[in-house]
């Protein structure tokens, strides 16, 4: 064998190892056959939308903002986080090639939190790539061309800050349960579906938050059961929903990057 | 050989100069199931087998060195360092696990690069490291394949090649032999004995006693979550001569063999078998001086002697049960 590398050659500090872990995981992740997929899934509303602008006469603005409110965000958003969040560490347990990754002098936090910003990245390209698509579609027949740049981007940023949340919330999940999937149904029924369907429980649901974000229209809430309790919907400055989601994203994303350095994971 | 710590408390030493490894009253349980019970071990330099049946801690034991699993009581640690959660140390360990598991789509080149990168090598530098281990583990036509088209020994292989790569101090050998071919195997000894030669340390977990002997004579024995036994394999052999050492003699005259024999003292039984006669004795060393002349001097021919316990196996089987 030759010498020992020279010192030169080798920079093992952890700001160095995350960057390169990011990088190789972005890499991989945008090679991805999942990826694929879910590009044609989010791809399905801007499909639909041009089929719609060819064959209705429709106003933009309002066939952007509904199918984003009624279809990306509460489906398509999730989804992408359930592809990138879910599996950051579950995959590599799955796949037995964890111990590759433990065996390096990275920090187990920076190795978390590693892939979990490189699931992110993907994650939000995956979904604002396809959201600017529609936008594009809508923008050929809407009638006010500043209000619908705007929307998309308020939108944008309510989608980005939507797939980061879910994503470190299942990335959290797969860290405590080491299952991905389940668990992650499990949250999003209980938190995304149920909790946001009622009064003052869908506080606790970050569907809630990006939409006040994405300042959809409150009055257009299943208003229902808010009726019961309240004489209005409840509704949340902007700022408010922004601080609430980065505090969930960062909570969880810590949260999740020590419980990986603590637990014990059997390959 | 024993080593002193500050409690006094006498601790068994396997290899050679100074201490790399240190296990002080390690224990892990699964459950109600003790996976191993309070283990202290220093490991020092060259080549250590860590031997036992399966079941026996192995595994348990090398994942706790690794840092893989965090013992229950007691601690590890490498070069003075402890090492569950410490990333640090890993910059001069590396391990060849037992799973058969890789990023299948990656090719072998890309695989070991990107192990290597991420000991902190820049991508040159990765390259080149990349491209030595692949060649000393002999698989250069096969860099640019992706590794779910490799042969299980190739695998293996491969699976050495990430470890080697950034040239590590302390090197974890998990069942290595696994899968290989007697080719691909006589490598991956010759290269595990160059390594020790090297003044490495090199712990290789395995219960193939053979395959273990021809790499090293220090080893550890493990059973039941304990160490049974540890150091040199003919001074743990020697622990066993109470127990009547077995030498089977082929000789052309076997009857009158025998009953020349008989008269020793520590001849404690003989027995004809196909392989020729089979001698009992507490004094092994005497008896193997004494059986040639006692041939030559009756005028028989000697054709052979053989003993199933001058190798671990007997050590093992003595010890372990």
């Amino acid at each position: 064998m030759s010498q020992a590398p020279t010192s030169a050659d080798r920079n093992p500090s952890t700001g160095s190892l995350f960057q390169i872990l990011l990088t190789a995981q972005v890499r991989t992740l945008l090679r991805s056959r999942k990826t694929i997929a879910l590009i044609v899934v989010q791809l399905i509303p801007a499909i639909a939308a041009l089929v719609y602008v060819i064959f209705e006469n429709v106003d933009g603005l309002t066939m952007f903002r509904n199918i984003v409110e009624n279809v990306t965000f509460p489906f398509l958003i999730p989804l992408a986080a359930l592809f990138y969040g879910g599996p950051t560490i579950v995959d590599e347990m799955e796949g037995r090639t964890l111990t590759y990754l433990t065996l390096r002098p990275i920090p187990k936090t920076a190795l978390f939190l590693g892939k979990l910003v490189a699931g992110w990245v993907v994650g939000c390209l995956v979904v604002i790539v396809p959201m600017f698509v529609l936008f594009l579609v809508s923008l050929a027949t809407s009638d006010d061309m500043g209000a619908t740049i705007g929307s998309m981007g308020q939108l944008s940023l309510a989608a980005g800050l939507g797939v980061i949340t879910y994503a470190s919330i299942f990335a959290l999940l797969g860290a405590m349960f080491t299952t991905s999937l389940i668990s992650g149904i499990i949250y999003f029924v209980v938190f995304e579906m149920i909790f946001a369907a009622l009064p003052v429980l869908e506080l606790l649901s970050v569907r809630y938050h990006l939409r006040t974000i994405a300042e959809f229209n409150t009055s257009d809430r299943l208003g229902l059961l808010d009726q019961l309790i309240l004489d209005k919907p409840l509704v949340l400055p902007l700022w408010a929903g922004i601080l609430i989601v980065l505090v969930l994203t960062l909570g969880t994303a810590a949260a999740g990057a020590y419980t990986f350095q603590e637990k014990e994971y059997r390959v | 050989m024993n080593s002193e710590n500050p409690t006094n408390e006498t601790v068994p030493k396997v290899g050679q100069g100074d201490v790399v490894i240190s296990a002080r009253r390690v224990s892990l349980w699964y459950g109600p199931v003790i996976g191993i019970n309070n283990i202290s071990i220093d490991i020092g330099q060259g080549v250590i087998g860590l031997l036992g049946p399966n079941g026996a801690g192995k595994s348990t034991l090398l994942k706790c060195m690794t840092g893989q699993l965090n013992p229950r009581t007691g601690q590890v640690s490498i070069f003075k360092q402890p090492v569950w959660n410490n990333a640090g140390i890993y910059s001069r360990v590396g391990l060849v696990p037992e799973q058969d598991a890789f990023y299948e789509d990656m090719t072998g080149h890309e695989f070991v690069t990107y192990l290597t990168r991420l000991q902190g090598f820049s991508k040159d530098a990765a390259s080149k490291l990349a491209d030595e281990a692949i060649a000393e583990m002999d698989l250069e036509e096969k860099r640019d394949q992706p590794i779910r088209e490799y042969s299980k020994g190739m695998r293996q292989r491969i699976k050495i090649a990430q470890a080697l790569a950034h040239k590590p101090d302390v090197l974890f050998l998990d069942e290595p032999l696994a899968g290989t071919d007697p080719v691909g195997r006589r490598h991956i000894i010759k290269l595990i004995q160059k390594l020790g030669d090297q003044g490495k340390t090199i712990v290789v977990s395995s219960h193939v006693l053979h395959e273990v002997e021809q790499m090293t004579t220090d080893i550890v024995l493990i059973n039941r979550g304990r160490i049974v036994a540890d150091g040199n394999v003919y001074k743990i052999r020697e622990m066993i001569d109470a127990h009547p050492h077995t030498i089977f003699v082929d000789v052309s005259e076997p009857r009158k063999f025998a009953a020349l024999m008989a008269v020793f003292e520590d001849i404690v039984s003989i027995e004809f078998s196909e392989r020729g006669v089979q001698i009992a004795t507490t004094d092994p060393d005497a008896c193997y001086g004494r059986i040639p002349d006692i041939a030559l001097d009756n005028e028989m021919t000697l054709r052979g002697m053989t003993s199933p316990d001058n190798n671990l196996m007997a050590v093992f089987k003595y010890l372990v049960g």
